[in-house]
């Protein structure tokens, strides 16, 4: 799965352990979803549009979509 | 939705969280080194035996609970990183256990008698092994 969410984040000039603060997660987490090495949860995933205020859709993709 | 209290070390688990499951463990292990002594130097009676005996069960328990509360309270990446640090540790146990055993039989190496204690140290051994390759993985 590709993602939006350093975009996202460089554009608000927040550093990973910022969105980690506002997520309720591990700088690690971030940082493993940054680099696509790691798809979050479903729920995660809701956090993240929801505080983005962006359509889930919008920031995850199916790989080559 | 629940958020999990996490800590800024690079696996999400900060070394306070280790003070508790560390002081249970080590009361486990000291008890069971204490029963240990108790039957080797002394004749006593069966049910103080069995007393004895079960006594160590206590910590552990202790220690078990921690570990699963300390597992409750990290993100979900932690416990991912801990759900393959756990599932590399025990069929990575059975196996070193499995040829220290038929190396000895075969008459290559001698016999091991890990014993509990063994087993334990090779466990944590293996767990600590597969929690840095994962969390590797996810750097």
């Amino acid at each position: 799965m590709t993602n939006q969410l350093k975009e996202l984040r460089t554009a608000r000039e927040w550093s990973q352990g910022d969105l980690a603060d506002k997520l309720g997660v591990s700088r690690q987490t971030v940082n493993a979803i940054e680099t696509e090495k790691y798809d979050p949860s479903l729920p995660l995933a809701f956090k993240i549009a929801r505080l983005f205020k962006r359509p889930i859709e919008e920031i995850f993709a199916e790989d080559g979509k | 939705m629940n958020s999990p209290s996490v800590s800024q070390s690079s696996c999400g688990l900060g070394p306070r969280a280790w003070v508790s499951p560390t002081l249970w463990g080590l009361a486990a292990g000291l008890s069971a080194a204490v029963a240990t002594v108790l039957f080797v130097r002394f004749k006593l009676p069966v049910p103080l035996r069995v007393v004895i005996a079960l006594l160590p069960i206590l910590p552990s328990l202790g220690y078990v609970a921690c570990v699963v509360r300390m597992f409750r309270q990290v993100d979900e990446l932690q416990r991912r990183i801990q759900l393959e640090a756990l599932g590399f540790a025990f069929p990575a146990t059975a196996i070193v256990v499995m040829a220290a055993d038929l190396l000895a039989q075969a008459g290559v190496l001698p016999n091991p008698h890990l014993g509990w204690a063994g087993l334990v140290v090779v466990m944590c051994l293996l767990w600590m092994a597969g929690w840095i390759r994962a969390c590797r993985r996810y750097q």
